[in-house]
């Protein structure tokens, strides 16, 4: 990010090359259903290459991220005036499977991304940040505004939902 | 008890839920997003060093701009100085006169500190020792250049034409106005030359912004 924000364009790719996919997890997960993604990821990463002088080198560039792409996702929520508790998510294709076991594992993914679109908002973010972002708690209280001891309460939540929901695929 | 190190029931799921998450975590941005985003990225680089350029050109005149106007303002000071310094020396009354002192001839031609005590202005400024010591050395200053003998300098042309120590800017321009009425110009300027440095130096007793 530091070559970047000097001008050196070519550290742009190296950087996006790293956290693209995650990334574009993030938002899909937290707008799943919406015909917006593209756009949403697409405009979280211009707000990256916009506010890149404001990013110091002290602070790690993972969070900082993070932190726009939150924001964005908030900001889109509040504009279509609903949260995402209130979306019910589409269903997963999950292919034709050959064998049992890759069926029953694809029906278990299938329902966890299903389980993940009915979470509260404040946990399903808490989730991702942590799976996608790879975000520590404290960092993960840094980007969402909250306390750390909040954020452990809402990921023990969520695992527990998740848990809860997906009985039978645990063997 | 349970073994600490052993990982607890909940910690043995959590862990197979977020390795099952990342099975299915496998979608990515199309290449159209993709090269859109990194072309917008290189376009913002691009721009924003093009935008730097004429912002740093303008700095640069801002510069010497700022350079140049401190500068003239520097080697001639504002006719509103030498105004200021007439109103304010009007109201301290009378003027500074040079008294003959010790017989060793240090310290000359100085201003006695009763004198200068008895100047309410001059009482209210705080840096009371650095103004008396410039008044004093502009007044011993102009003293030695009124009593040079003719034929010292390019100023000696003038010196029967400079007004007494105690006489204020009015009497010095009266004086130079008479010389130039009556085409002395010699000496009009090198009166007006001794009337630039008195009272520009006198200013700057009097300016705050010189206390030391």
């Amino acid at each position: 990010m530091k070559w970047y924000r000097d001008g050196d364009a070519d550290a742009f790719d190296r950087l996006y090359a790293r956290y693209r996919a995650p990334l574009y997890r993030y938002v899909l997960r937290q707008c799943a259903g919406c015909a917006e993604v593209d756009e949403l990821y697409q405009d979280v990463w211009l707000r990256v290459v916009r506010a890149r002088h404001q990013w110091k080198e002290s602070q790690r560039f993972r969070p900082w991220l993070y932190r726009i792409a939150h924001n964005r996702v908030v900001d889109h929520w509040r504009a279509r005036g609903a949260t995402r508790e209130d979306i019910d998510l589409p269903d997963t294709p999950d292919g034709s499977p050959l064998q049992e076991v890759i069926a029953h594992l694809r029906d278990c993914v299938a329902r966890l991304k299903k389980l993940l679109g009915h979470l509260p908002a404040v946990q399903r973010d808490a989730f991702l940040l942590k799976e996608e972002g790879g975000l520590t708690l404290a960092e993960i209280a840094q980007v969402t505004g909250a306390e750390r001891e909040t954020v452990k309460s809402r990921l023990r939540y969520a695992l527990k939902s998740l848990r809860q929901g997906l009985e039978g695929c645990d063997d | 008890m349970t073994d600490p190190q052993k990982p607890q029931p909940d910690e043995v799921e959590d862990l197979l839920l977020s390795a099952l998450y990342h099975q299915g975590a496998n979608e990515e941005p199309s290449p159209k997003v993709d090269h859109a985003i990194r072309k917008q990225a290189r376009k913002e680089a691009h721009r924003r060093r093009w935008f730097a350029l004429p912002r740093l050109a303008f700095t640069l005149v801002l510069l010497l701009g700022v350079g140049v106007v401190l500068r003239v303002f520097d080697v001639a000071p504002p006719e509103r100085a030498i105004v200021e310094f007439e109103v304010s020396e009007e109201q301290e009354g009378a003027p500074l006169t040079p008294v003959a002192s010790s017989a060793d001839g240090a310290g000359s031609d100085r201003v006695t500190h009763e004198e200068l005590s008895t100047r309410p202005a001059l009482q209210s400024a705080a840096p009371e020792v650095s103004k008396k010591s410039s008044r004093e050395s502009l007044e011993q200053r102009m003293f030695e250049r009124a009593n040079r003998q003719p034929g010292e300098s390019s100023e000696s042309v003038c010196v029967g034409d400079v007004p007494p120590s105690d006489a204020g800017p009015s009497e010095w321009l009266r004086r130079i106005r008479d010389l130039r009425q009556a085409g002395e110009q010699a000496r009009a300027g090198c009166l007006q030359g001794l009337y630039r440095e008195r009272f520009s130096e006198a200013d700057q007793i009097k300016s705050p912004s010189n206390q030391e």
